[in-house]
């Protein structure tokens, strides 16, 4: 209601539209798309605070979330153990040897499992400036504090029945039969070049967004909007040594055009369906290509520098928003996209289709939003300062070789 | 405004239980993954089979096949002992010593002659260089500690012998009784081989201090003395006791003053008397004969010191003839003696006589007691000659006082004589394989041997019978040394060596059966040997103490055990030694199994190109070449040998054997050295019974008689019965060393197979191979070796498998 009386009262009411401008800078969860608009000369500066949780399960190729820890868990039986090393084959080879129990190959050192609870924590300052009244532009930069605990667990393992059966031997066979598997994965790690799996706690500037939001046609109860946004690669690039990077998030340029035409229903409800498509231009990247399908850890030697062009992205949703009062409003957004597969290309003909796999991506966002104005209290004069307070949840309902994001934003909007 | 608050503060509540109404309304199911269990190797692979057809005692008692020559006598009883060891029973120890005994009585056996004990030689090879040294060492210490006893006793008897002519003897007597006190204390005192200053005290004592004992006795009693006989008489007593020596003169004197004496006493007419009288004249010197004739009768002087010694002697004798003397006796003197009176004469001489005596006895007192010092350094040096004289015998004959020694110990334990080995009828030493077994029966018969003698003489003959098992080896290389000498030899400097499986047969060969004997033998060995472990060696043969064996001289170094069990058992580890440093040497019967089942020489374990190795076998070595086939039965005992030692071993780290805790030029003692084999021992024992559990055993689940090591260890398809039972034995105390249940599981599952492939209904006990199922009875001595290989898996069975086991057996025992 109140917005379907503020579109129709704009002239009065032209800062109010500003609240909504929400542009993506760092949003993780991409949801709203922006149909507010600053008067002209209107400068809007607004800080958003959010945190993404969720990100330890994932949506797997058939669409079932899974937990991260159980799809990177590997179980080391006899069979995987033996395509480690030469050493962990004479093992198993050594234990077949006593008696005819097959004893090697009954060897399960167990499941070593990874468990990482990656979190992101974002800090936007956004200054958006009403161009004209039909054109607004806006710069985020996004502040990015990536937080990691990880730790290294060995379970289902009947090593403990070989050590009492077979330790005091001699010492290799002792430490053989020692193995930590979380440990031994470091090491493994270390040797072959990458960054030890432990607990992340860093700070760094994500990828700059410029948003330009602009109002195509306009009517009483309707607006078309083109929502345009660039991302420019400053945040980190891609590290090939460090498999808990967030190495697909950032370091992007890529052009997003969304189409909107936001729909006031009645006074109070207004719905805003929408389509856009984004393109992200092709990057050299350095990265390790795998050598075969059972390559889960190539050799730093792999490394090569290689395009990387990622899928086209497409994306469908519809918002709704209800104003509560005068200065509350509630949201529910609902979002289906999909991207094609990333390609990679480079000098070396090597075995670049296992980059490629799964990323294949579909999804499904969704999220509720709740505002506080005291616009509306402002040009009434109950309020000292004109600001807009907002909370999101947002959540990734469903999908496909994709990561669940959920989390919570908060923002807080002044206008000068 | 008031409203908007609360309605602001009402929204913000609610928020997030919209939110979480929202998300998890709509929210996806994280999919759970099937968590994998925890998963064990399995070691069943056949069940036991169900027996029904049993022997009963009838049937066992017709079909039993008894043999009795020594070999087979020897393995019953060995048999017999195993199966008593792992369940006793005193009824079944009965039927082993009956069986023993009339095993001793019934084989002849070689005499140990003490002269070629090897352990004798053994203790000597050890003590002689340290016998010689401390002879050499003891007589230098000797000379010398004389010298200084002899310039002590002429310092003493410069400074405290006062003696006086003119003192009465007791006066003198007391004086050398200062002297002696004297040296007595500054001997003692003196830092000189305690043996020689205990030995010259003891002297001193003896021939000093009861010398002037003999002589204060003596003076007392010769200052009583009224006549000239009682103390003529007391001086012959002193000399007697006293065991000194006049001089010559002296000696004259003595029996010429007996012989007055003697005539005062008889005295009783003239003739008599002048008999005295020429007596006493012969006595004295001319100053003397003018002293007491001449003062007491002018006449009778003149008439004597007219005559010629031998009218003198004539009257002594009273043989004087011619007239002339006769007239001149009868008017002229006899008529004076009768008329000074027989009885004046008689204490005339008497008085005359004692005086004359005493000064004499003073005089000589005198000379004696002057000289005493020297007198003793005489017979210091006297003492002295004889003791180096002595060490010195007994340093050239060590060898025979030894034998000499023990012999005449044993004979006071009653043990006449000592037997070795086991002879033939030609009266050879029998084979290796049965002497070692001989020397296990043994070992083992201490158990029920009480009797001390008895005990202390089959300790004996064990310890002799072990050294001498290296007479089985390859002859000494030069022909300068002895057999005897090798042996010594080759006990203290062990080194490997191929052994014959007889003597009659000089072929030399690495025989791995054998190998496996000694080894064992060495073990049993250990259970009585060790020093670390009690045994009845302790309260028999060893508590021989050597002072019982030499006893030439005395030393504290003596008062030791002769068979101490530190030295045994260091000797008895040299055997194993031999055996072990060649399992390792170039010709050893031992090879390892890479896992591409590559035959690997045993050396190359320390190869750095090897890979890992879980797999060793063994076979024979012949004529310088291995013989390509390992054999299952050889292995079953080189697994049983290698555990039985590895467990006699335990607790090694206690000896006190100082031929172990010494340390060589490196560092390392011999200790150290035992510690790592044992370790290594251990490994071979899990590589041994690897090959035995998994290249031996076939999928029928029984373990083929034997394996090509050429033809990439192909087996041989043909199962005996006791090639299982060995190998069931053989894994089992694999299994109680290493706890690795797979050796376990395959001894279960030989056994199980076993019953399911060997057993035959018809003979009611299990057949000799798959083969061969007609047979004619049962061998007591295998049925005894499968009785004893299969009791140790007896408790892993089942309650109902168990009792299925002793049915089998049952009524076969009885017999």
């Amino acid at each position: 209601m109140t917005f379907f009386y503020e579109s129709q009262n704009f002239c009065r009411y032209q800062i109010i539209f500003a609240i909504i401008a929400a542009f993506q800078f760092f949003s993780p969860n991409s949801l709203a798309i922006n149909t507010s608009f600053l008067p002209e000369g209107i400068y809007s500066p607004a800080i958003r605070y959010g945190n993404i949780s969720g990100l330890d399960q994932r949506y797997n190729e058939k669409g079932s979330l899974v937990s991260l820890t159980d799809v990177k868990a590997i179980e080391f039986d006899a069979k995987t153990l033996s395509k480690f090393n030469s050493q962990a084959q004479n093992l198993i080879t050594s234990l077949n040897r006593f008696g005819a129990f097959k004893m090697g190959d009954a060897l399960n050192l167990g499941t070593l499992e990874i468990h990482s609870s990656p979190q992101i924590e974002y800090t936007a300052p956004i200054l958006a400036k009403g161009i004209t009244s039909r054109w607004t532009l806006a710069l985020g930069l996004p502040i990015i504090h990536y937080k990691n605990k990880v730790s290294l667990s060995q379970s289902f393992s009947n090593i403990n029945y070989y050590k009492q059966e077979f330790s005091g031997l001699s010492k290799e066979l002792d430490q053989a039969l020692e193995t930590n598997l979380g440990e031994s994965t470091q090491q493994v790690l270390q040797e072959k070049g990458y960054r030890r799996l432990e607990d992340r706690d860093s700070q760094f500037l994500g990828d700059i967004q410029l948003v330009s939001l602009y109002k195509l046609y306009e009517r009483a109860d309707w607006t078309f909007i083109l929502q345009s946004t660039l991302t420019l690669p400053t945040g980190p690039a891609y590290d090939p040594d460090d498999l808990l990077a967030l190495n697909n998030s950032f370091h992007k340029t890529s052009l997003e055009n969304a189409l909107a035409l936001a729909k006031w229903v009645t006074p109070s409800w207004k719905i805003i369906p929408y389509i856009s498509l984004k393109y992200t231009l092709p990057e050299k990247i350095n990265v390790r290509v795998p050598e075969d399908e059972d390559d889960i850890l190539p050799n730093q030697d792999t490394t090569e520098n290689v395009t990387r062009k990622d899928g086209m992205a497409y994306e469908i949703g519809l918002q709704n928003s209800v104003d509560l009062s005068d200065s509350f409003q509630i949201s529910l957004d609902y979002r289906l996209g999909t991207k094609d597969t990333d390609k990679f290309s480079g000098d070396r003909s090597t075995r670049y289709d296992l980059l490629e796999k799964d990323t294949l991506t579909r999804w499904q966002k969704t999220a509720l939003g709740f505002t506080y104005s005291t616009v509306k209290s402002y040009f009434r004069n109950s309020s000292s300062i004109p600001f807009i307070a907002n909370i999101n949840f947002f959540d990734t309902i469903g999908g496909a070789n994709i990561e669940r994001r959920f989390g919570q934003e908060i923002s807080f909007t002044l206008f000068f | 405004m008031k409203n908007q608050t609360t309605l602001t503060l009402l929204i913000l509540s609610i928020l997030p239980v919209i939110a979480l109404f929202f998300f998890s309304g709509c929210a996806p199911k994280l999919e759970e993954k099937v968590k994998a269990e925890v998963i064990f190797p399995d070691g069943r692979k056949f069940e036991d089979t169900q027996i029904t057809s049993f022997a009963d005692e009838s049937f066992a008692t017709e079909n039993i096949v008894k043999r009795s020559s020594v070999q087979d006598s020897l393995k019953q009883i060995e048999m017999m002992f195993a199966i008593q060891k792992i369940q006793p029973d005193s009824n079944w120890l009965n039927k082993i010593e009956q069986n023993y005994l009339n095993l001793e009585k019934t084989f002849p056996k070689k005499k140990i002659s003490y002269s070629k004990s090897v352990y004798l030689d053994l203790v000597y090879e050890q003590i002689n260089g340290e016998v010689s040294s401390t002879v050499k060492n003891t007589d230098k210490k000797i000379a010398s500690d004389t010298k200084k006893v002899v310039e002590l006793i002429r310092q003493i008897q410069k400074n405290s012998l006062n003696l006086s002519a003119e003192s009465t003897l007791k006066e003198k007597l007391d004086a050398t009784q200062v002297f002696l006190n004297t040296l007595n204390s500054e001997v003692k005192k003196l830092n000189i081989i305690s043996e020689f200053k205990e030995s010259f005290l003891a002297e001193l004592k003896q021939q000093g201090q009861n010398l002037l004992n003999t002589a204060v006795e003596f003076d007392e009693e010769f200052v009583r003395a009224q006549k000239l006989g009682d103390s003529l008489r007391i001086i012959t007593k002193f000399v007697e006791k006293a065991s000194t020596q006049l001089n010559s003169e002296d000696q004259i004197s003595l029996q010429k003053g007996l012989k007055l004496a003697s005539t005062l006493e008889s005295m009783k007419d003239a003739q008599t008397g002048l008999q005295a009288i020429a007596l006493v004249w012969t006595l004295l010197n001319d100053e003397q004969r003018v002293r007491y004739f001449k003062e007491a009768n002018e006449d009778l002087y003149d008439f004597l010191s007219e005559k010629s010694p031998e009218d003198i002697q004539c009257m002594c004798d009273k043989t004087c003839k011619g007239f002339k003397t006769k007239i001149i006796l009868n008017l002229g003197v006899y008529p004076k003696i009768e008329k000074f009176g027989f009885q004046n004469i008689i204490d005339l001489i008497n008085q005359k006589s004692l005086r004359f005596v005493t000064q004499k006895v003073n005089q000589v007192a005198y000379d004696i007691l002057q000289k005493i010092g020297e007198t003793i350094t005489e017979q210091v040096l006297v003492n002295v000659t004889q003791k180096r004289n002595d060490l010195g015998d007994f340093k050239t004959n060590l060898r025979s006082h030894l034998s000499k020694g023990l012999e005449q110990e044993f004979l006071k334990q009653k043990i006449k004589e000592t037997s070795l080995f086991l002879v033939d009828e030609q009266n050879l030493p029998l084979d290796l394989d049965t002497q070692s077994s001989y020397l296990r029966n043994k070992a083992q018969a201490l158990s029920f041997t009480k009797e001390k003698s008895r005990q202390v003489q089959t300790q004996f003959e064990i310890i002799e019978g072990f050294l001498n098992l290296p007479l089985f080896s390859q002859s000494p290389a030069t022909s300068e040394k002895t057999m005897q000498n090798d042996l010594v030899e080759l006990l203290l400097n062990p080194e490997p060596r191929q052994f014959l499986k007889s003597l009659s047969n000089n072929k030399a060969e690495v025989n791995l059966k054998q190998q496996s004997e000694l080894l064992m033998t060495t073990s049993i060995l250990l259970d009585q040997l060790a020093d670390w472990k009690q045994s009845s060696f302790d309260s028999g043969i060893s508590a021989i103490k050597a002072d019982k064996i030499i006893t030439q001289f005395k030393s504290k170094d003596l008062d030791r055990s002769f068979f101490p069990k530190a030295d045994l058992t260091a000797v008895t580890l040299s055997i194993a030694s031999q055996v072990l440093t060649l399992m390792q040497g170039e010709n050893s019967p031992l090879v390892l199994v890479d896992n591409h089942n590559q035959i690997l020489p045993v050396q190359s374990i320390s190869g750095n190109g090897s890979g890992p190795i879980a797999l060793a076998a063994a076979t024979d070595f012949k004529k310088g070449l291995r013989v390509p086939t390992a054999k299952a039965s050889d292995l079953g005992d080189f697994l049983n040998a290698m555990t039985a030692f590895y467990q006699a071993t335990e607790e090694i780290e206690k000896t006190q054997s100082h031929f172990l805790l010494q340390k060589n030029d490196n560092g390392r003692s011999l200790l150290e050295d035992a510690l790592s084999a044992r370790q290594e021992i251990k490994l071979l024992v899990v590589a041994v019974a690897n090959f035995i559990s998994n290249q031996l055993i076939q999928p029928n689940g029984l373990v083929s008689k034997s394996i090509a090591l050429n033809e990439n260890l192909k087996p041989l398809a043909k199962y005996e019965l006791l090639d299982q039972t060995r190998a069931i034995d053989s894994l089992i105390k694999a299994y109680e060393l290493t706890k690795i249940d797979v050796y376990l599981w395959t001894a279960k599952n030989i056994y199980y197979s076993m019953n399911r492939l060997l057993y035959s209904d018809k003979m009611k006990f299990y057949q000799q191979s798959t083969e061969d199922e007609v047979q004619t009875g049962i061998d007591k001595t295998k049925l005894l070796e499968t009785y004893k290989n299969l009791l140790p898996l007896k408790p892993y069975l089942g309650p109902e498998e168990q009792d299925q086991f002793e049915k089998i057996f049952s009524s076969w025992l009885k017999t």
